[in-house]
């Protein structure tokens, strides 16, 4: 971190669009004595897949969940053969139990109706068939609507069934990754995350801001996601911010506008983050105090956004759930949370 | 409760008491007859899963001369049965026979039938009667009874069982405490009550007696009432029959707390479907029942034990809940009457169950000819069949209802309670369930149901589960409203049959004395003045008001006054009494007084007053949350039947109304109001060094609003409760003034309209109280409410009048300029009357009729509420009329309100002639003839001027405000996207599955 010391007193008073230009002739002049060549990272962007290509709101929300449970059930009945063992038989669906059998199951619990948990909330397990009350070894305000679950149980006389254990689909598959060769040999190569910059707020701290501008803005190229408040869509994935929001940004070859949630392979390293929707989403219906524990959970459901469409608003997608982790990423980011923290997972 | 049952005939008891199963005996409650009880039935068959829990508890094993039974009945009625050997009552001839039905605590259901008990009425004997001569009246009138019958199928030897002469009075009038002999005529049947009174009001001879007109008395009590009131047994009460012994617990008292529980009632709450077709109500000769689905519970527990639906053709299974299916409508209906009886419910609910699912079903296995099917009751051999009846009460309108007998279960359906005891916007199923429960279901169209079942067995589970919410909620509704405890209270404090609490009105019994009821033929026409009121002075208080009130003014009159049909007198009576004796009435009529004589009416009173005063104590001491609900339905009771006391007198199809006593009621209510009035305003002057003189602004029926001119709430509160105990001390006891609450500010508007806040405490107002103002009722758009409501919000709470009248023109702009959401601009209406019945063309039976056109199914019928001004505006793009609402909807509620703040001159300029009804938006139809001559062109988004280049959004000049532009649509679809999402996860949480398409069909505009 660099001190105040040392900033040109001038520059505290810069207005924020100046952050947003191209710098001027002179004044670049002066900050930049000598061009530096940037340093560069191979870039895929994988983000293809939060990008809507028609927006159609024609459609319900079932084909969601129906496409999401269709693509777990298969992680699913792996993860539950992992844990339980294969002599286990393995019902597809709720229809299929009956009495009092020990089954394995896969479906989606989640709290009623509430709009905050609640020590009072019941779990529900709904798959295409039917939903159905859950009692028994699962804590209440650890899941939420729309994660997939595998449970073992039985039915009670009271129609409600009984859990015995329960499993997730678990850490979805990482792949090594292969990295470009000068990040192999050793160099450094950085990737700075920032959020909640907040422009236009009353209480924006515009020299800390310059001075960041000032440290990086020669060194990389800028992707920019849209937040919950920014002026861009509201349903997840929020769609890149319109270019004619940045007039004179745009300018630069470096800027790129992206999407929220945000993938991308940089220098081999897969990147995969949300501006935060999610994350307060699930805080906010479920009994998780610690984000980053929420964040750990959504890797281990498989599923970044489970809470979308239920209380999280979400694209009426119908044929794939975009949310789902096919690839385990490498770092996983997530912004405007309440403070900063990381944590390494080793799965 | 099928098959198994058996009635047992009792032996004689005088000569074979131990043989006989249950014994009676006639000296235990001093009752003039003896009763035979015959024999109880239970059912104690078992059958494996999962209809194992069907049936009832198996029933102990009894000793019927050491065990005793205790039960709590439900219901009772009558049949007319063989006389059995032993009997009393007529030894040639077959005789009324009561059946009291009931359940026992450990759930075993009952069924009593009680011998002997004959129906009877009186007639004052005529002169130079003596006892020698009863005989002969005997003869005479059982000739002439039997005669008058035009066939005797029964075969009836002796319609005449007895008369008897007894030293009686009656109860209207005055008559010096002296009684006179009376007739006591006791006929074989019931039914043959009425032949005798009209024989003999017409004109009767016998023996050596001249004709004459005799006067009947209590000749209209039903059997079934006459039997409770004899016997005082009351409405729910317990029932013990102990080995060797016949014994009624709890009777006329109701303090008994040992006995004031509940039995684990059994409640049947079902909802059938029917495979409509398409644009025609469901006709039970054509279409057929395709599912229906049961939910049982005990009453008291959460969950219901047996939930089962019963399918036509497969359907995949339910966890947790069974699925009968069949492929044959007419086994499925014969297999679910047999249900019925296994179950044995005490209690059958659902909604509107008793106008269409019921009837329907009935019909249906009449068409289909399933001859088993209508035996549903618990006698076996009753078939339950349909009649009609029109309802009509000034409380409740006019309904045409359907009346099903199925004996000994109760029916109870939730939606005549709901119309009965709330006033509610709309009575959907859905509707009401988000009103209380704040739980929707979905509302599946006719047509998609027959889609549904004509699909496979998924498609029809997906019917079956909506079927079986249908039938839960009526059960969550019941335990949510209390409606079976306050029922059962309130058949108690009444003493009448659960079932006449539904069908009829109230009734009161009493009779413990010697006094006769004359019967009554109803004649309408006789009208007296109601309560009026102080003229109210209107206009906008921003100073407290105090309310003073009587506390149970008419009962407490009826008290005080001691006015009652006993205490009645005659002018000619006045000569013979000393003028401190009787008093006379505001009205003009003459009571005696109670040191004369006691009226029985206030007798009544006093003991429904105590012990609703024992219940409130009762309430406050007891813990336990359940027993908590069952007195405070007591208490509700009590209070109504005190209130009812004044009603009855009044009613002109009443049993017995006095207009004297009405009236003197009223009349010395006004003359207390009044009196009130003129003893605060003379007290509390500036004279008597009180800070301003106080004004009585207004006064209603058991109510004066008082303006002492202080400041403060306290201040206020303190002068109220000590006006009200100096004003209770000129009246005569029980009447007593009490202080209830402040308003601060007050607005009042007319007579029974005004609105304020309500304060108790002086620190902090309860709630804001609005009386007769435009935001209760239910027949304006919800336009209307709303902004009623937000304006007396800002005059009340933020003591702001110009905001209000600022925010009042703002809507009325937005109305003008159409930017009003059309889901405000809904009005419905209650279809009371048919179309034909209206004088005039009514919007809401007019567009009835026409829905009723466009398909029948969906139909609202009489007493329905009818949303108009409905989506098809929005699908045909139809203009609205904003004018008319202005003018019809808005103007007058507005200018009420703000007529006492403005002035009646300047509210309607200020509100309906200002600057902003000036601009206006017309919407033109689109599909009018001019839309042929215009073409379409892409305008800029900034200042919608034509754009020659289709593919911009905006012209040259607005490119430097794009951005701002873009944020401005980019935040229009931002709150669309998130009304988007929350609208339908929404409509999932109501349907209750995220998997399946919602197939609702309520319109988005109330969501």
């Amino acid at each position: 971190m660099l001190s105040p010391e040392g900033i040109d007193a001038k520059t505290t008073q810069l207005k924020a669009e100046r952050l947003l230009s191209k710098p001027s002739a002179h004044e670049g002049k002066e900050l930049f004595e000598e061009r530096i060549e940037r340093a560069t990272c191979l870039y895929s962007n994988e983000s293809e897949r939060f990008v809507l290509k028609e927006r159609n709101f024609a459609r319900q929300y079932a084909q969601i969940y129906a496409v999401r449970i269709m693509a777990m059930r298969k992680k699913l009945a792996a993860a539950a053969r992992r844990k339980w063992g294969v002599n286990f038989e393995l019902k597809k669906q709720l229809a299929e139990v009956k009495g009092n059998e020990k089954c394995v199951h896969n479906l989606m619990p989640q709290p009623p109706r509430v709009k905050y948990a609640d020590d009072g909330d019941e779990l529900v397990i709904e798959d295409e068939s039917e939903r159905v009350v859950i009692t028994g070894n699962i804590p209440v305000g650890n899941v939420v609507t729309g994660s997939i679950v595998a449970l073992c149980g039985h039915t009670t006389d009271k129609g409600k069934f009984h859990v015995e254990e329960y499993c997730f689909s678990g850490f979805p598959y990482q792949t090594a990754p292969t990295l470009e060769p000068c990040l192999a040999q050793g160099e450094d190569r950085y990737v700075a995350l920032v959020s909640g910059l907040g422009f236009g707020s009353e209480s924006q701290d515009l020299l800390s801001l310059q001075m960041f501008s000032d440290l990086v803005s020669g060194e990389l190229g800028i992707d920019i996601m849209p937040g919950e408040y920014d002026p861009a869509n509201h349903t997840m994935p929020q769609q890149p911010l319109h270019r004619c929001m940045f007039p004179q940004a745009a300018a630069f070859s470096t800027f790129q506008s992206v999407t929220n949630p945000y993938e991308a392979i940089i220098g081999g390293i897969r990147i995969l983050g949300t501006s935060g929707q999610n994350v307060q989403d699930i805080y906010r219906v479920s009994s998780f105090e610690d984000h980053m524990e929420i964040l750990e959970h959504t890797l281990n459901w498989s599923h970044i956004a489970p809470t979308a469409p239920d209380t999280l608003g979400c694209h009426p997608y119908y044929i794939k759930d975009p949310f789902i982790l096919e690839k385990c990423p490498h770092v996983y980011f997530v912004g405007n949370q309440p403070k900063y923290q990381s944590k390494i997972i080793n799965a | 409760m099928d098959g198994t049952q058996k009635r047992k005939g009792s032996p004689d008891q005088s000569s074979s008491a131990k043989r006989s199963r249950n014994e009676n005996d006639s000296s235990s409650d001093g009752g003039s007859f003896e009763k035979e009880l015959a024999a109880f039935r239970e059912d104690t068959v078992a059958y494996r899963n999962p209809t194992a829990n069907w049936p009832r508890p198996p029933v102990p094993n009894l000793n019927p001369s050491t065990d005793k039974i205790v039960f709590q009945q439900l219901e009772l009625d009558h049949y007319v049965g063989k006389h059995l050997d032993g009997m009393p009552g007529s030894k040639a001839g077959p005789g009324p026979i009561i059946q009291m039905y009931g359940v026992t605590m450990e759930g075993n259901s009952v069924l009593c039938h009680i011998h002997g008990f004959v129906p009877y009425f009186y007639v004052p004997a005529p002169p130079g009667f003596d006892h020698s001569h009863c005989s002969e009246f005997l003869d005479g009138l059982d000739k002439a009874v039997l005669s008058d019958m035009r066939s005797n199928k029964d075969s009836i030897s002796d319609a005449v069982l007895a008369v008897e002469c007894e030293m009686k009075e009656s109860i209207y009038g005055f008559h010096g405490k002296r009684k006179i002999p009376f007739l006591r005529i006791t006929m074989a049947l019931p039914r043959l009550i009425a032949p005798a009174k009209r024989i003999l009001e017409t004109g009767f001879k016998f023996a050596s007696f001249p004709e004459r007109c005799y006067s009947t008395y209590e000749s209209n009590i039903d059997y079934e009432v006459r039997f409770m009131v004899d016997t005082e047994v009351v409405g729910c009460n317990w029932i013990e029959l102990p080995a060797g012994k016949y014994k009624v617990r709890s009777p006329a008292t109701i303090d008994d707390s040992e006995w004031s529980k509940v039995a684990p009632l059994r409640i049947l709450s079902f909802d059938i479907e029917c495979a409509g077709r398409k644009g025609v109500f469901p006709e039970p000769e054509k279409d057929p029942v395709i599912q229906i689905a049961n939910m049982v519970i005990n009453q008291g527990d959460r969950d219901p034990f047996i939930r089962n639906v019963f399918t036509l053709n497969s359907c995949a299974p339910i966890v947790g809940s069974h699925v009968l299916s069949f492929p044959q409508e007419g086994n499925m209906l014969q297999k679910w009457s047999e249900f019925v009886k296994r179950v044995d419910p005490d209690i059958i609910t659902g909604y509107n169950i008793v106008n269409f699912d019921l009837p329907y079903l009935l019909n249906r296995a009449a068409a289909l000819k399933v001859q088993s099917f209508p035996f549903l009751g618990r006698v076996r051999d009753e078939k339950s069949t349909i009649s009609n009846t029109t309802f009509q009460s000034r409380a409740y309108g006019k309904r045409e209802n359907k009346v099903i007998n199925i004996a000994g279960r109760a029916q109870f359906d939730l939606l005549h309670a709901l119309l009965r005891d709330y006033k509610l916007r709309s009575y959907t199923l859905n509707a009401v369930s988000f009103h209380f429960l704040q739980e929707q279901k979905e509302d599946v169209q006719h047509s998609i149901i027959t889609d549904l079942q004509n699909g496979n067995d998924q498609t029809r589970r997906r019917l079956a589960i909506y079927c079986m919410k249908d039938a839960i909620l009526p059960l969550r509704l019941l335990e949510k409203l209390m409606c079976i405890i306050n029922y059962m209270e309130m058949a108690r404090v009444t003493g009448v049959p659960l079932s006449y609490l539904l069908s009829r009105g109230q009734q009161i019994k009493s009779r413990k004395q010697d006094l006769l009821l004359p019967a009554h033929k109803a004649e309408a026409g006789e009208e007296y003045a109601g309560a009026t009121v102080i003229e109210p002075s209107k206009g906008y208080y921003d100073i407290p008001v105090a309310t003073l009130d009587f506390a149970s003014l008419y009962p407490s009159i009826m008290m005080a006054h001691n006015l009652c049909y006993t205490s009645l007198l005659h002018q000619s009576d006045l000569k013979s009494l000393k003028p401190d004796e009787f008093i006379k009435t505001p009205s003009g009529d003459h009571f005696i007084k109670a040191s004369i004589r006691k009226g029985l009416l206030p007798e009544i009173l006093e003991n429904l007053l105590s012990a609703r005063k024992k219940a409130k104590d009762d309430l406050k001491k007891e813990t336990d949350p359940f027993k908590k609900k069952v007195l405070d339905g007591r208490q509700l009771a009590l209070k109504l039947s005190a209130n009812s006391v004044y009603g009855f007198t009044g009613a002109q199809v009443g049993k017995l109304p006095c207009l004297p006593i009405s009236q003197s009621v009223t009349a010395f209510g006004r003359m207390m109001i009044e009196r009130t009035k003129e003893l605060v305003e003379l007290k509390y002057t500036v004279e008597n060094g009180y800070k301003t003189n106080a004004k009585v602004i207004y006064g209603d029926t058991d109510s004066v609003m008082v303006k002492f001119g202080v400041e403060s709430v306290a201040e206020s509160m303190e002068l109220g409760r000590e006006a009200a105990s100096y004003v209770s001390g000129h009246f005569v006891k029980p009447i007593k003034l009490e202080f209830e609450k402040v308003y601060f500010p007050y607005l009042l508007i007319s007579k029974k309209r005004y609105a304020g806040l309500y304060f108790t405490k002086p620190d902090k107002h309860d709630k804001m109280d609005c009386k007769g103002i435009e935001t209760v009722r239910r027949d304006n758009c919800p336009l209307v409410a709303n902004l009623i409501n937000s304006c007396l919000q800002k005059i009340l709470i933020e003591r702001d009048p110009m905001g209000a009248v600022e925010y009042t023109k703002q809507v009325i702009s937005d109305l003008l300029c159409n930017r009003i959401d059309i889901s405000q601009l809904v009005i419905t209406k209650e279809l009371t009357k048919t179309g034909d019945e209206y004088a005039g063309k009514q919007a809401h039976s007019e567009l009835a009729e026409r829905m009723r056109k466009r398909d029948a199914g969906s139909a609202p019928k009489l007493g329905d509420r009818v949303p108009y001004d409905p989506i098809y505006v929005l699908e045909n793009n139809i203009p609205i009329d904003t004018k008319y609402y202005l003018e019809n909807q808005l103007s007058n509620p507005l200018l009420r309100i703000f007529e006492p703040i403005l002035g009646e001159a300047k509210a309607t300029s200020v509100l309906l002639k200002g600057q902003h009804t000036l601009t206006k938006t017309i919407v033109t139809s689109k599909v009018g003839k001019l839309a042929m001559f215009t073409k379409k062109r892409s305008t800029c988004i900034g200042c919608k001027s034509v754009l020659d280049n289709d593919g911009a959004a905006v012209c040259k000049h607005c490119k430097p405000k794009e951005s701002a532009l873009f944020q401005k649509e980019i935040s229009h679809l931002n709150a669309l996207e998130e009304k988007f999402a929350r609208l339908w996860t929404q409509c999932q949480n109501c349907q209750g599955s995220l998997h399946a398409d919602v197939l609702c069909t309520s319109d988005f505009k109330s969501s």
